[in-house]
């Protein structure tokens, strides 16, 4: 299960899509991921192969899908098109970094206190899978995959929240935050962050709002600590 | 910097709005892809990306080998797609507004020079004039000038984002703007007394003024708001 955040909505599969346009939806749902595993494993992509015809041999898929996964990319800030430029993997510098920290701040203690509301039953096993990839990743020192999950969780908490134009919001922050953990000296991830996730889980289930929160405020209090060394 | 997806987002803005104006009727078809791209001035991939994202929102269907057909859509409601998947209600606006606004101000307050100031207090008089005449059109687009102002005062790149997001969504609650003229002179007081606050450079002031608002937005809508309770007695 893909979380809905993680889509924009302009590609969530409704059935009444034609089917071509429907194939064409679940692939890039498939190619999303591992494009961005690539672009997270590379940061400073060569710009020479960073290109719509490799990126499209290299996963055997056409043009126009790999293009759609980079609209996608791009409306997450994570590559940014030009016209008549090759595609450019954004850098974001010390202060975008806060900027982004902070905003993430605002919007995820909302989000925690919104999805502790929420009936647990529905979405809490959908997370837990989540976890387990994100566990599963790191133990086989698949450090970008991991990078990239230990985001979608945050993204997946907050379609648990239920609020819409504040989870897109914080889509547009998340996969920034990967891109910079992974533009890092050597690709970082905090110890821990897959058992912090439970915890926070765990305590969105107790619908515990204040213990919620100042778990996500202390993950982001590492991420900043990663990210910024403050 | 122009980037293909904010092409897609004014496209879809320009659809919908063309939709809404009852331009095309339900039942009609779109004009063809290549008419329509020249026309928008956009590429036929772009255009394509837009009509998929007005099929979410439950407004066209693309009919294979035949065009793209308006569907019925009552403004009133919020769609919801196929896929179950509401949009955004007015409480889930009000709550993103609450979240990030009163931030917003603050860092204006921070930064504001005395010329953006004076484009603030232009929006403000537009809104007084639109009391005066009694036009709840001209209020309501006042009131989302206002907004959009504000928003375009912040200097941090990552914030312009929620310019969009916020605007969007002030635009998604413009039926229940328009709706309530009688509130009209309150949100004119009330975004007044946040102009006030960033004119004397208090951050702290004008986020506190900018809660009030939109608590007493939810109010006159009947929302109540989930906020924290340490929020309430600043």
């Amino acid at each position: 299960m893909t979380s809905c955040a993680l889509k924009n909505p302009a590609f969530s599969i409704s059935v009444t899509l034609p089917r071509r346009q429907r194939e064409q939806l679940r692939c890039i749902d498939d190619i999303y991921p591992q494009v961005f595993d690539a672009i997270l494993e590379h940061p400073i992509a060569k710009a020479a192969h960073f290109t719509e015809e490799n990126l499209g041999q290299r996963f055997g898929v056409s043009r126009s899908v790999i293009r759609l996964v980079l609209e996608r990319l791009a409306r997450q800030q994570v590559v940014i098109l030009r016209p008549n430029h090759r595609p450019q993997v954004a850098a974001p510098d010390a202060e975008q970094t806060r900027q982004i920290l902070h905003a993430r701040r605002l919007a995820e203690t909302t989000l925690v206190r919104l999805a502790c509301q929420q009936p647990a039953s529905r979405h809490l096993p959908q997370l837990r899978q989540s976890i387990e990839r994100e566990r599963q990743c790191l133990q086989q020192n698949q450090r970008a995959a991991a990078i990239r999950l230990s985001g979608e969780f945050h993204l997946q908490l907050a379609d648990v929240a239920g609020n819409i134009p504040l989870a897109q919001f914080l889509e547009r922050l998340v996969p920034l935050t990967s891109l910079a953990l992974a533009q890092g000296p050597a690709p970082i991830l905090a110890d821990g962050t897959w058992q912090a996730h439970q915890t926070l889980v765990e305590a969105v289930e107790r619908g515990d709002v204040q213990m919620a929160e100042t778990l996500v405020n202390r993950q982001l209090d590492d991420l900043q600590g990663l990210l910024l060394n403050t | 910097m122009i980037t293909s997806s904010t092409v897609v987002n004014s496209v879809v803005e320009k659809l919908r709005s063309a939709l809404a104006r009852g331009q095309w009727r339900s039942g009609e078809m779109l004009p063809g892809q290549r008419e329509l791209a020249e026309q928008l001035g956009i590429s036929r991939p772009s255009l394509r990306e837009a009509v998929i994202v007005l099929e979410t929102l439950g407004l066209v269907r693309s009919m294979p080998g035949k065009g793209v057909v308006v569907l019925e859509a009552s403004l009133n409601e919020a769609p919801i797609s196929d896929n179950g998947v509401a949009s955004a209600s007015l409480e889930d606006v009000l709550q993103l507004r609450y979240t990030l606004e009163p931030f917003i101000v603050g860092l204006v307050a921070q930064s504001i020079s005395s010329k953006e100031i004076g484009q603030l207090r232009l929006t403000l008089m537009d809104m007084r004039e639109a009391l005066d005449a009694n036009d709840s059109e001209a209020g309501m687009n006042a009131y989302i000038a206002f907004h959009e102002e504000l928003f375009t005062l912040t200097s941090n790149p990552i914030f312009q984002n929620v310019v969009q997001q916020t605007s969007n969504a002030l635009k998604e609650s413009a039926e229940m703007l328009r709706n309530s003229p009688e509130h009209l002179a309150e949100r004119l007081q009330e975004n007044e007394a946040v102009v006030r606050a960033i004119r004397n450079k208090n951050s702290a002031l004008a986020s506190a003024e900018m809660r009030r608002h939109i608590l007493r937005e939810g109010q006159r809508m009947g929302i109540e708001l989930n906020i924290p309770d340490d929020n309430l007695g600043k």
